[in-house]
């Protein structure tokens, strides 16, 4: 919200305040002033001058050539307004001056006679659109100087932005509150002048409440012969200045009481009120509304509106209608100042998506007293500035008194709280400056919270804040905790997913992080539509793209790769640990995982022949995680559908599946347009996490062992596991382990078949065995092999 | 005889000199010293020679021999270092050529710089403690004090599942799982997602929040700033200058940012602390009394603190990294540099 600095002089004297220190002092004291705008600075380069000649142009019987003056200089400038005049004060913007209204003067030949400037009117202050003639600057105003002073531009305007809390800070006058409570001034509302008519308001109007809860307070002031025109310049400037739009004197002036008192008012044009009533209630069913922004807007029956005696006049505390505008006619004014129930309005605002200058500030609790302020002094402007007789008294329908709270405050307890020992006067002296009432009592003070304050102060709590903030949060000292460190353990996974995370990051493989929700394309682009079933979708996604949330890291990791492709980057290795999320019944669910990508080549060294990621590599990954964890996993054959058929696994722990590898489909590379194969991965961290094995030690060899070779040639066909088990099922004796060493393909071993290399390792735990006895058993297990499988031993007998 | 033999020395001297290998010094060795060699031939010649002559001769034929083998072993020594100096040099290996480094990967920067503050917490005594992304109305916005047509609630605009499921807009509803599972003392640190409906240049839809929270009969404001100046401290250096602001949290009272001196232009004013000398680092209070008592604690005997801090918005100022969106956009040139 927009504060003009010098509005605030209207509430607390402001001699020898800078708007900078101001600024500070607010922001450290809880009211936020994003900037200072110096308003001086929008009108740099523009100075008072004089017409000293006006002669016509010859080209443009619209145009006049003129001679003006700074005091030193004479320019020729060249303007087409009605108004110049010999003698004329105008205010003159020089070559290079940018404009409040984002014009920048330049010297011109305007048809052939040349303009060393422009004379400004409001148009270019930014102020209007349209407009008679130029700015005339009062007769004694000095030449040469900027024209800041003249157009009430000698100002500042503070960019403050009060917490949701702080509805009261909302306006001009609460802004002022908190400066004179913490520069220790004192505020003070003037006397509203207002000459009132003989005829008292209830001859003109009724008004009636029928829903006291959601409107426990409603008045009106009524005005007649009001002269709608336009406002004074000093009243542009200034609702400018407030961010607003000028419109006609009477709209201008509830608006500029929006800002100055923070309260809102409504002004109707009177004639169109039927009966001259008004009626607050709910709208009824199908009742629609035309609100002042043009739009139709229908109505429910949790809408509360101000209606005259047939139909909505206005959404109460919100918009008003099209139907009681005041417009350049309108002769007569009611004017509404009232309270609404703040939950009521935040609730209809957003059920219409109509967020106003009023709503904003009735949904966060307006001032029930300071709304008849609010409303004298905007008849007291209007009676000012637009004339017009306002009826004797103010119609105030007043059924639900709305009580102060009373809060204890023990001045102990703020010590407790906030660790520093605050002095009990100092206290009172903050509290009172800030509006609250007191009354000392032993333990502390009892405080009458004032109605500006009744939204957000309830609680001593409440109290202890306004009393540090005001205070100074940087005087209180800063000590370490002194309580006892809980002896209670968290459960989580964290420690487990960081070692995870060190683990892979530590093998080569880059993080990602990838937002939890994805596009639902994915899921067909991947033959995935039964996930698509079980997905947990947003009900206000961002975008398509981010519509419903992950069941599988796959997507994010996917995309990664996609993206990196597009500025080739084409040789990748990432992983990323997160959640995944379905609906599972009437319920959600919410697991940790792991995936991972590769693809491309693997990091190159040039002792090296380049070699491309492949499954060896992902399962590595599984086969290296599980060792870390001290799991086994199986690798067993994987049906599912978005990888390929032949260079797939799904990773079994004990009977669970916990997670697949391979790499995906040809058929989804080509609906993705990826270039190259991909290689991913995914397992189930949580379940790894369960199945993770306590380290235990077993005593080294005291004999030493012995290895024995074995190659042999083998039909591909015969997966090498089947191999493997069938050997280590054999209870060998004195075999101690059994690894491959080389797995070979190609001349001379003939097609279809490869020859595996098997090392043994043999060892006795009481004595070293001998040659003779290894070699016995090392050749009956060839011997078995033969038998079982169709396999050609290439090792010779010694 | 005695000329044969000063000749054959000089000659003989002459071949062990002028070998360049090992084998032709065998073969020097074998010429001259052998079983058939030169030498052995004189000497054999020697009984030819009348008695009296043989003991002179005998005696320079030995000197001779002593002579060559000294001469031999001293060739084989030197041809012998000779030979390893060339292997050595022959092995030389061109050390700029680029050396095989392990796969190095990296960890994101978000994951490095939460794990920085993490520790930095976890030294204080916090322990980590975790809850759901996808959370209920009630722990994200009820239990904290926030209820239904509350303004606070447009401070965070959110993703919803259905009326009552929602993507968690802050670690905050940790707090309240933790509390309704334990009693004080607490004294936890919640790292997480949590999500926002907001995408621009210094938002993302998704970011990473760290919760703390500090729950026990005898907690001040003063401990709140102690604790968090000390994070400062360690995390953006010793000399670094904080200060703390009243703001507004529904689920804390007192409430306050923490700000800290800017660390691009050290306070005089930038387009990062946009001309304050300041940057907004952290929210934090006191806990309100109203959580106290969605979580069943005594507001009167339980006091506690909690603070909130965003880890992209402290990672952004560590790296000096200027958009927001980079961090998820994953880009291996830029994940690389975090190595």
């Amino acid at each position: 919200m927009k504060v003009l600095f010098s509005a605030l002089g209207r509430f607390l004297d402001l001699k020898d305040l800078d708007p900078y220190d101001v600024a500070e002092r607010l922001t450290m004291g809880g009211l936020e002033v994003e900037g200072v705008e110096r308003l001086k600075d929008s009108v740099k380069g523009c100075v008072v001058a004089e017409i000293l000649e006006v002669n016509p142009h010859p080209n443009a019987p619209k145009l006049k050539v003129l001679k003006v003056t700074d005091g030193s200089t004479t320019y020729q400038v060249v303007c087409g307004a009605p108004n110049v005049r010999e003698g004329l004060k105008v205010a003159l913007a020089l070559p290079g001056a940018e404009l409040p209204n984002g014009v920048r003067v330049e010297a011109a030949d305007i048809r052939g006679q040349k303009s060393e400037g422009m004379l400004l009117s409001e148009i270019e202050l930014g102020l209007v659109e349209d407009t008679w003639g130029i700015l005339e600057l009062p007769e004694d105003a000095q030449l040469g100087v900027s024209i800041a002073p003249y157009v009430y531009m000698d100002d500042y305007v503070l960019e403050v932005s009060p917490t949701p809390n702080r509805g009261d800070c909302f306006g001009v006058l609460g802004v002022a509150r908190e400066v004179a409570a913490l520069y220790n001034r004192s505020l003070s509302l003037p006397e509203i002048e207002l000459e009132e008519w003989d005829r008292p308001v209830e001859e003109f109007v009724d008004v009636s409440i029928e829903e006291p809860e959601l409107c426990p307070r409603y008045t009106a002031r009524y005005i007649e012969g009001v002269e709608v025109g336009e406002s004074p310049l000093w009243m542009k400037v200034a609702l400018k200045a407030f961010g607003m739009r000028p419109i006609s004197n009477v709209v201008d002036i509830t608006n500029y009481v929006l800002m100055e008192i923070g309260h809102p008012l409504h002004a109707f044009d009177y004639d169109t009120l039927k009966e001259h009533r008004i009626v607050v209630r709910r709208a009824r069913e199908g009742e629609y509304i035309v609100t002042l922004d043009g739009e139709f807007r229908e109505l429910d029956t949790d809408t509360l509106v101000i209606a005259d005696a047939q139909r909505p006049v206005a959404i109460a505390g919100i918009m008003g209608g099209a139907n009681s505008e005041v417009t350049r006619s309108t002769t007569k004014v009611l004017l509404e100042s009232a309270y609404f129930s703040p939950s009521s309005i935040r609730r209809t605002s957003k059920r219409l998506g109509l967020s106003t200058e009023a709503s904003k500030r009735f949904e966060r609790g307006t001032d029930v007293e300071a709304l008849v302020y609010a409303i004298d002094r905007t008849a007291e402007l209007i009676q000012k500035l637009a004339g017009g007789k306002v009826a004797k008294g103010l119609y105030d329908n007043y059924p639900k008194k709305i009580a102060k709270p009373v809060v204890t405050l023990r001045t102990e307890r703020t010590h407790f709280v906030l660790g520093e020992r605050i002095e009990k006067g100092e206290i009172g002296r903050i509290l009172t400056g800030l509006g609250f009432e007191l009354k000392e009592i032993d333990e502390g003070f009892r405080v009458e919270v004032p109605y500006h304050r009744i939204h957000d102060v309830t609680r001593e709590i409440d109290l202890i804040e306004e009393v540090a903030r005001i205070w100074g949060y940087n005087r209180i000292p800063s000590l370490m905790p002194a309580e006892p460190i809980p002896k209670d353990k968290m459960e989580s996974s964290y420690a487990f997913v960081e070692s995870v995370r060190d683990l892979l990051s530590a093998s080569g493989l880059f993080e990602v992080i990838t937002y939890s929700f994805i596009n639902p394309r994915y899921f067909e682009l991947l033959g995935l539509e039964e996930e698509r079933k079980r997905c947990v979708e947003l009900l206000n996604p961002l975008s398509e793209e981010m519509a419903v949330m992950r069941t599988s890291l796959l997507f994010g990791l996917v995309e990664v790769a996609l993206r990196n492709f597009r500025v080739r980057e084409m040789d990748l290795a990432l992983f990323e640990t997160g959640k995944v999320f379905w609906k599972e019944g009437d319920g959600i669910k919410e697991a940790l995982n792991l995936g991972f990508l590769l693809t491309g080549f693997v990091p190159r060294h040039w002792s090296e022949r380049p070699r491309k990621y492949d499954f060896y590599d992902a399962k590595g990954i599984v086969e290296g995680l599980c060792r870390f964890l001290g799991a086994k996993a199986r690798f067993v054959p994987s049906e599912k559908r978005f990888l390929h058929p032949g260079k797939s696994a799904d990773v079994v722990l004990g009977e669970r599946i916990v997670g697949y590898i391979g790499a995906l489909h040809p058929d989804f590379l080509d609906r993705l347009d990826a270039p190259q194969e991909l290689w991913v991965g995914e397992l189930k961290l949580d379940e790894l996490k369960e199945m993770k094995l306590e380290k235990s030690f077993s005593p080294l060899p005291r004999y030493p062992e012995v290895t024995r070779d074995l190659s042999f040639v083998v039909p591909k066909e015969i997966a090498f596991e089947t191999i493997y088990n069938f050997i280590t099922a054999q209870n060998i004796p004195y075999l101690k382990r059994v690894e491959l060493i080389d797995v070979y393909e190609g001349k001379p071993i003939e097609e279809g078949k490869r020859s595996i290399t098997l090392s043994f390792t043999f060892g006795a735990e009481d004595r070293t065995l001998q040659d003779a006895e290894v070699d016995e058993i090392f050749w009956k297990i060839a011997e078995k092999l033969e038998e079982e499988f169709p396999i050609t031993i290439r090792t010779k007998r010694a | 005889m005695k000329e044969a033999l000063e000749k054959l020395k000089k000659q003989a001297v002459e071949e062990i000199k002028n070998v360049g290998s090992l084998l032709e010094l065998r073969n020097v060795k074998a010429k001259f010293l052998g079983k058939k060699g030169e030498l052995t031939r004189i000497l054999k010649g020697l009984k030819e020679l009348p008695p009296e002559e043989r003991p002179v001769l005998g005696r320079l034929v030995n000197e001779v021999k002593v002579l060559l083998e000294r001469l031999v072993e001293e060739r084989e020594k030197e041809l012998k270092e000779e030979e390893k100096r060339r292997k050595l040099e022959a092995e030389r290996v061109d050390i700029t050529l680029p050396g095989r480094i392990p796969p190095l990967g990296a960890l994101h920067p978000i994951t490095q710089v939460a794990r920085e503050i993490i520790d930095v917490f976890k030294g204080m005594g916090f322990d980590v403690a975790e809850g759901p992304e996808i959370e209920t109305d009630y722990y994200n916005f009820e239990a904290l004090n926030i209820p239904k047509d509350h303004p606070a609630r447009d401070m965070q605009d959110t993703f919803y599942i259905s009326d009552e499921m929602l993507l968690r807009t802050h670690t905050s509803p940790v707090q309240i799982r933790v509390m309704e599972r334990y009693s004080p003392p607490i004294r936890i640190i919640a790292p997480g997602k949590v999500y926002r409906r907001d995408f621009d240049v210094s938002h993302t839809p998704m970011f990473h929040q760290i919760e703390g929270l500090l729950v026990g009969e005898r907690v001040t404001f003063a401990e709140l700033k102690g604790t968090l100046e000390e994070f400062a401290k360690r995390i953006f250096g010793e000399g670094t200058k904080v200060r703390f602001r009243p703001s507004y949290f529904p689920f804390t009272e007192p409430s306050a940012e923490m700000d800290i001196g800017c660390v691009i232009c050290r306070g005089k004013g930038c387009r990062v602390c946009k001309g304050t000398g300041w940057l907004e680092i952290l929210g934090c209070g006191m806990v309100d009394p109203e959580v106290f008592k969605a979580v069943g604690y005594d507001p009167e005997k339980i006091v506690g603190y909690a603070f909130g801090l965003g880890v992209e918005r402290i990672t952004m100022l560590k790296f000096s990294i200027d958009d927001i969106r980079l961090f998820f956009e994953n880009d291996r040139r830029f994940l690389a540099q975090f190595s």
